[in-house]
């Protein structure tokens, strides 16, 4: 069995074998290999691997070539007809290989470094997503990338791809449904998202692996001339989770969201590290990050918005708020800035808090207990983040998933509102 | 109204672009020691002052510490690898002893001092000048009142000679020499600054001041400042500095120490005003015991690069630090500055307020650390950052870290970056102002929170300096 700890140039052969590679893809691979094999792992001297530290992580447990389901729902016959595409990662190699060759690895930015490189190297799964201008996707597409077994090893790649004037709205979920208990597993993924001029998406990302996973993931959007992204991250499994979020402003009137949210108990750590980049002016970003933790969890919160001499006139803000529920529970929060344009306007905030007596004190008046009552104030805590999401079954869904990591005794129809 | 419009249009119009106090007297020097740092630059250093074994020890062992440590990979890089540490004179005394009158200092360093308006104008009103040329403490008065309180408020070189045992149990205490490798550097070199002890239970009501200067060319200048407030005192020290500018990079590294003991109360305040040429990276540090308030009031408006984040560890319950700060940056100028509280202590609270103003190709940086430690319940900590940008290349960053381990807290941070309003300006100038007054205004409503904690004679000086950095600057 070969792990990650003795991976080699064969294990990317053999990838690409599996996956179906035409030759372009395979020549990436082999270019990512070099520079995954020249360049040392992180160290916690690394600003961004301050707060994680993978060096105790011992790779010989994830044995590499793994195979697990990714179920996708199915597309509107319209939008199918009017050229819309929505498979896996292998059949749109198979079927559409030059749409899929000018943009998978358009955006090679890598903030990851090793884990980067290890990803384009190894890209094992993953969907395809492609609507042609002028085409609205009503309904949401759904995408599970499932992991139950011991040991596995996942490398997704999403690449969603709207380009002038089309909308669609896209659910991408990592779940172990089922998992057994102890079970452990490695998911390093990668996400390109490219929203074309005027184009609109909403791309919603959930984790609830099963506790056993260490979960890394680097998403970068590439927004066009007036268009609009709102990119949620939903973080609820897993040992280590984190998660490198990029939207890059590249045009002007280019409007972008970012939301996140986080809950953590037992030991659980983790760490979200977002990028607002304003490369052009009038371009307008949001970010809302809301963190509650558990027992003694750990999140850590790391954003930079940047905005180059160009985006003049631009608009940012960025906010992170961190809810620690016990005595143990962490949160560290890093909100940065580089502004080298003027005139612009830039806010942000942060804060770290704990749930106020008075607050329980009222809900335990009204008959609650007090586990109910502060069970009841992380969802209000979450409310208002979700509230932000486009469509009512995404809402529940994500509602669902924090009512059952509380598991408590609240119905679902009593915080749906 | 239009004549005085006017004639602040014109008195703006006046100012030059030359840095003001950019003139520099010859030197004279008794003894000067040569470029560059050794063991023996170190121990002729500290067999000319006559300091105490202990001292050389402790500053041959910061040596070997500064000799190890690397230098920072962090901030500005490419400004603090400029710095050549061999072209620079460790040690230089402009005489042999320090003088009691000011009627006894060489005339040349008098008419420094004249010319930037300072000993005629307010001597009357300071409690002690420490007028620190050069080096070394060249004039020092300390009013009668003072001496009877039991103030003792000293160059440091005097405070080592004469209270020994103070200083022994507190210097390097609170920075010790392996901090970093500019606290190290000055360790080991360490010349002049303030000691400053007050007594249990006294209440100092007139502001200690000191005023530090660099001349000669090339020339570092590492003061040492030691600050002790005994319980239940309360004491304010100010400390300002205006620097000739010379064409070669000059270093600054001080190292600045203080201690709130129980119900003590702290304010340090310093404009730092260096020529732009100077290199200013000093270490600050308070401790704050039980109920005890230190309070930081920092401004940076000189230099080249400045690094300075004044720290403040609450050690005890109910400590109270607070920390407001203005930095200013012109041309080719970086203010990297920002702060740090470390809540060790249950029910400890803090404040960061912080103002930047960023002008031509100018760049500040916040950057700062609110640490929570575990059990350190009912902590409070809020920071507030706003940065204005002038014109177009200017820059601002803001790095605020926060490590919370603990639960019972509430933490808050706020920044925002922005211009002069278009509105704000468009009201000013309908009302008869020119667009350069009415950014003016504006600026110094920007930073009055700042000023107005400021003694008078400082938020007027003040004023005038932003004034002068401020022409022609809405773009």
């Amino acid at each position: 069995m070969t792990t990650i700890a003795d991976i080699s140039k064969d294990n990317v052969s053999k990838t690409a074998q599996t996956v179906g590679d035409p030759a372009w893809l395979k020549a990436n691979r082999d270019a990512a290999w070099e520079r995954y094999s020249a360049t040392p792992y992180p160290t916690r001297k690394e600003e961004l691997w301050k707060y994680t530290d993978l060096s105790r992580i011992n790779w010989g447990k994830y044995a590499v070539g793994t195979t697990e389901n990714v179920v996708l729902s199915t597309l509107e016959k319209d939008a199918a007809a009017r050229g819309a595409i929505f498979c896996t990662l292998a059949d749109a190699l198979k079927k559409h290989p030059e749409l899929v060759q000018k943009y998978l690895g358009r955006n090679t930015d890598t903030v990851n470094g090793k884990y980067a490189f290890e990803n384009l190297a190894f890209t094992d799964r993953g969907f395809f997503c492609f609507v042609p201008k002028g085409v609205k996707i009503t309904t949401p597409l759904h995408v599970e990338t499932q992991s139950t077994q011991d040991g596995a090893t996942l490398f997704p790649r999403t690449i969603v791809v709207l380009e002038e004037g089309a909308e669609a709205t896209v659910f991408d979920q990592f779940t172990s449904p089922n998992a057994k208990d102890g079970v452990i597993g490695y998911t390093n993924a990668r996400v390109e998202l490219y929203v074309g001029q005027s184009a609109r998406l909403h791309y919603l990302q959930m984790q609830n692996w099963h506790n056993g996973m260490l979960h890394l993931l680097e998403q970068h959007a590439e927004l066009e001339r007036d268009a609009y992204l709102s990119a949620t991250t939903i973080s609820l499994g897993g040992h280590i989770s984190k998660s490198t979020i990029a939207a890059i402003l590249k045009a002007p009137g280019a409007v972008s969201y970012l939301f996140g949210l986080g809950y953590g108990n037992d030991k659980q750590q983790f760490d979200h590290h977002t990028m607002q980049t304003h490369l052009a002016p009038n371009t307008t970003s949001d970010l809302l990050y809301k963190m509650a933790m558990n027992d003694r969890a750990r999140s850590t919160y790391t954003g930079i918005i940047t905005m180059t001499p160009d985006a003049q006139k631009a608009d940012a803000y960025q906010s992170n708020k961190n809810l620690l529920l016990s005595k143990t529970a962490r949160a560290n929060t890093v909100p940065q800035l580089e502004i080298l344009a003027n005139d612009v306007r830039c806010t942000h905030g942060a804060s770290v808090g704990t749930v106020e007596d008075e607050q329980l004190y009222y809900l335990e008046s009204r008959g609650l207990s007090r586990e109910v009552a502060r069970d009841m104030i992380v969802h209000g805590f979450f409310e208002d983040l979700i509230g932000k999401l486009p469509e009512e079954t995404l809402k529940n869904a994500v509602r669902k998933a924090v009512n059952d990591k509380l598991g408590t005794t609240i119905e679902l129809e009593d915080i749906a509102l | 109204m239009s004549e005085a419009i006017d004639a602040m249009n014109n008195e703006i119009g006046d100012i030059g672009t030359d840095y003001k106090y950019g003139f520099h007297d010859k030197e004279e020097f008794v003894f000067k020691s040569q470029r560059g740092l050794s063991r023996e630059v170190i121990e002729n250093l500290s067999r000319m002052k006559k300091e105490p074994q202990w001292m050389l020890e402790f500053r041959l062992k910061a040596y070997e510490i500064y000799m190890e440590k690397p230098m920072p990979t962090w901030a500005n890089t490419e400004l603090l690898n400029e710095i050549q540490f061999d072209n620079i004179y460790y040690y230089l005394r402009p005489q042999d002893s320090e003088k009691k009158n000011w009627e006894d200092v060489p005339e040349g360093i008098r008419k420094t001092f004249d010319r930037l308006g300072i000993p005629e104008a307010e001597r009357k009103f300071l409690a002690g000048v420490t007028a620190q040329y050069e080096s070394e403490v060249v004039y020092h008065s300390i009013r009668e009142d003072l001496e009877k309180l039991g103030v003792k408020f000293f160059s440091m070189d005097q405070g080592l000679q004469e209270y020994p045992e103070i200083v022994k149990k507190y210097f390097g205490t609170v920075i010790p020499p392996n901090d970093n490798k500019f606290a190290a550097l000055n360790s080991a070199v360490w010349s002049g600054g303030s000691f400053v002890y007050v007594p249990k239970g006294v209440h100092v009501a007139i502001p200690l001041q000191a005023y530090f200067r660099i001349n000669a060319e090339n020339m570092g200048q590492f003061e040492r400042t030691l600050i002790i407030a005994d319980e239940g005192s309360s004491v304010h020290y100010i400390e300002g500095c205006t620097a000739p500018t010379y064409s070669s990079d000059s270093l600054h590294s001080a190292v600045v120490e203080l201690i709130a003991l129980p119900g003590a109360k702290l304010r340090y305040t310093t404009i730092q005003n260096w020529s732009k040429n100077v290199f200013n990276l000093v270490t600050k540090r308070a401790q704050a015991y039980r109920d005890a308030t230190v309070e930081w009031v920092d401004g940076n408006l000189g230099s080249k690069l400045t690094m300075k984040y004044p720290a403040i560890y609450l050690m005890e319950p109910g400590a109270h630090g607070e920390v407001l700060s203005i930095a200013f940056s012109g041309k080719d100028q970086h203010q990297d500055a920002g702060s740090k509280i470390i809540h060790a202590a249950p029910n400890t609270t803090s404040v960061i307020t912080s103002k930047s103003i960023s002008k031509d190709n100018g760049r500040t940086t916040y950057r700062g650390l609110v640490k929570v430690y575990p059990n350190a319940e009912g902590c409070k900590s809020s920071v507030k950052c706003d940065a204005l940008l002038l014109n177009e290349g200017s820059r601002s960053d803001t790095y605020p870290t926060m490590e919370i381990d603990c639960e019972n807290v509430q933490i808050g941070h706020e920044a925002t970056v922005s211009k002069v309003g278009d509105e704000q300006l468009f009201y000013l100038r309908s009302r008869g102002l020119s667009e350069d007054a009415a950014a003016m205004m504006i600026v110094n409503g920007f930073i009055e929170p700042f000023t107005k904690e400021l003694p008078l004679e400082y938020a007027v000086e003040l004023n005038r300096l932003i004034q002068l950095e401020m022409e022609g600057s809405v773009g």
